[in-house]
């Protein structure tokens, strides 16, 4: 029995140690969980947090730019780069190295067995995305992938004077100018991250934000005519000796840019060069007569069959000597002092013009002010105030000589002359695209600056100038031409710039052209002998494109019929 | 105890169930969604970055400056003006 009672007494006091033990781990259990629970609650989030989710900054895309046929002129795209950091690969694993470079071929330089480093090494560059994805899954742990999204310019060379370049450090021409289009806004992005890659989750609780991607540009461009007017022009700046060239081509009806070639595209350091087309500005020389020529027939100041005295090769103006740059020693009707060229006419001529008058036509054609066009650095070009006219300021300016403008502003002056006397602000870019959808830009505004019959006569005479005068070197064949050749002297270097600005076809224009050169080789200096050519060649290359256009009147191409042969 | 208040505890107490296995489904549906989205979310970047790539490639090919090079090498030159005649205008 006493034996019995101490069993019973002992069991007892191990079911109560058994017990106390029992409690005390309960207790240190709830401690430990109000310990995590609730002490270090935060601390612990936080380290789950950190450890599950992953914020990923979603870059957005930078607008696209296509001309006015959809041609795309700025994209981008997404190469991969390859990376071996040598200090993590096991020599026994560099045949992993080996093996990845037999997949990557032409996109790398490195050939196997590759030489174990212990540096990083960059193994390729360039690799097309879709090619990086399609090995993806199949290369070696030990090297790094990372993809880089570039601007690319799949024109090249050629658009590069309008659309300029765009990349982290700077950007230029249209790039710059339409920024704010094209940048977008970056996103954010949440992630829920798995031990396996394949069950990470989009955290759609967390404050995730869409990027806003830029938006698409539509150009008033035509690639075909820019490729054209560039190729012209690198001919002749090296056959010329040029400083630089440069051609505006703009359709009057509504002042849109179809081209704005300049060359050469780069500096000596490689960077790129101004455009010339909006980016400097000269002196216009006989191409400005035009403008003379309309002030003067829009005040009814003279009229087609007056005469001027060119019998003399010169004209003294305040004690200063005007020459002739071709002596002619005979009267001259209105229409043959242009054609002619003849610096005496236009002096005499701008006689018939109060001061006032042709200072305010050269304002109404825009001369001394900036376009506006959606283009950097623009030049507003020189007009001297009327205040600080001298006495020879009006026959200077007449002929072009004190007064500097760029080659667009020259383009739409002549567009006022070809559509009828208005004159428009140029428009580059057309329309935007943004979600899907297609946003027009406004029409370019326009204002009068002189009469319908005015544009008439002057475009009758510029014609003129073409079949008789001074610019039969821009003729051709199957459409008329009308237009004007300028020289000029440069006021600021030794040296001249030749210039021709025409339209086709002459009684209905569909395309005003505007070439110009500076500091030709000596023999080349005459309008007549470069610029205006090398518009002949630019129009003969676009109505070979266009047909269309040397009808006056857009029609479709079912209306044309080309005639086969023999070129 | 009321057989009443024990049925309203069953009921309750099935309710209780029902409503916990209800939040599993939707937690794990809304789970699988999510990593439906990531999965998505990544292809179509990664489409949108081939197509960007496509694109350019086009553009390349089409390039002026390239087809005119292949047509003069062609000898497939741009037809005069002169060659072309208006058979008809409204």
């Amino acid at each position: 029995m006493d034996t019995n009672v101490s069993g019973m007494e002992r069991v007892s006091a191990r079911l109560m140690f058994v017990n106390i033990l029992f409690f005390v781990f309960v207790v240190i259990s709830i401690a430990k969980l109000a310990g995590i629970q609730v002490k270090h609650h935060e601390e612990y989030l936080e380290a789950a947090a950190n450890q599950q989710n992953r914020r990923v900054n979603v870059e957005a895309n930078r607008g696209e730019i296509f001309d006015r046929n959809g041609f795309l002129l700025a994209g981008n795209l997404t190469e991969a780069t390859y990376e071996v950091f040598w200090q993590n690969v096991p020599v026994e694993k560099t045949e992993e190295i080996d093996s990845l470079v037999v997949k990557l071929g032409d996109y790398t330089d490195l050939e196997v067995p590759v030489q174990h480093g212990n540096r990083n090494q960059v193994i390729a560059e360039g690799v097309t995305y879709e090619y990086a994805t399609e090995i993806m899954n199949s290369i070696s742990s030990y090297a790094d992938c990372s993809f880089v999204t570039k601007r690319v310019y799949p024109m090249g060379e050629m658009m590069m004077p309008v659309v300029g370049s765009y990349n982290s450090h700077v950007s230029q021409g249209l790039e710059r100018q339409m920024q704010d289009f094209l940048e977008g806004e970056d996103g954010v992005r949440y992630f829920q991250i798995s031990e396996w890659s394949h069950l990470n989750a989009v955290d759609a609780t967390a404050d995730n934000i869409q990027p806003i991607h830029g938006r698409d540009l539509y150009l008033t461009i035509d690639a075909r005519y820019q490729e054209i007017a560039m190729s012209e022009l690198e001919r002749a700046v090296e056959e010329s000796g040029s400083l630089w060239g440069a051609i505006v081509i703009i359709n009057p009806d509504n002042g849109d840019v179809l081209s704005l070639a300049s060359y050469p595209v780069r500096n000596e350091d490689g960077s790129l060069a101004q455009n010339h087309c909006v980016q400097s500005s000269h002196e216009p020389g006989s191409v400005f007569k035009a403008i003379t020529l309309a002030a003067a027939l829009d005040i009814n100041a003279v009229s087609l069959s007056d005469s001027f005295d060119c019998t003399e090769s010169f004209v003294e103006i305040a004690g200063f000597r005007i020459n002739e740059s071709h002596p002619i020693g005979e009267f001259l009707d209105l229409t043959e002092v242009i054609a002619h060229s003849s610096n005496v006419g236009t002096v005499k001529l701008a006689d018939f013009i109060p001061d006032s008058v042709l200072y305010q036509y050269c304002i109404d054609f825009g001369f001394g002010h900036k376009t506006r066009v959606d283009f950097p650095s623009e030049q507003s070009g020189l007009l001297t105030s009327l205040n600080n006219w001298s006495a020879l300021s009006k026959a200077n300016l007449a002929i072009g000589q004190e007064v500097a403008a760029t080659p667009l502003q020259i383009a739409m002056a002549y567009g006022a002359i070809a559509n009828g006397g208005l004159l428009y602000r140029p428009r580059l870019v057309a329309s935007t695209y943004e979600s899907g959808l297609l946003h027009p830009l406004a029409e370019s505004p326009s204002r009068r600056v002189i009469s319908e019959g005015t544009s008439a006569t002057v475009r009758s005479i510029l014609a003129s100038v073409v079949t008789e005068g001074t610019g039969s070197s821009a003729q051709i064949n199957g459409v008329t031409v009308a237009g004007k050749t300028g020289t000029a002297e440069r006021l600021v270097e030794d040296g001249y710039l030749s210039a021709f600005a025409g339209m086709v076809p002459a009684e209905n224009p569909k395309l005003v052209v505007v070439v110009v050169f500076d500091m030709p080789d000596y023999e080349y200096r005459w309008g007549s002998v470069l610029a205006a050519p090398t518009f002949q060649n630019v129009v003969s290359g676009i109505l070979s494109t266009s047909p269309e256009i040397a009808l006056g009147s857009p029609l479709s191409a079912d209306d044309l019929i080309a005639v086969g042969g023999e070129n | 105890m009321n057989s009443v208040v024990k049925r309203l505890l069953v009921i309750l107490g099935c309710f209780f169930i029902l409503f916990s296995i209800a939040q599993l489904i939707a937690r794990n549906i809304f789970v699988a969604e999510s990593v439906q989205l990531a999965s998505a979310t990544s292809k179509s970047d990664s489409l949108i970055r081939t197509k960007q790539g496509l694109i350019s490639r086009i553009a390349e090919l089409e390039s002026p400056v390239r087809l005119s090079e292949i047509g003069l090498n062609m000898g497939l030159e741009p037809l005069p003006l002169e060659k072309f005649i208006l058979l008809e205008v409204d």
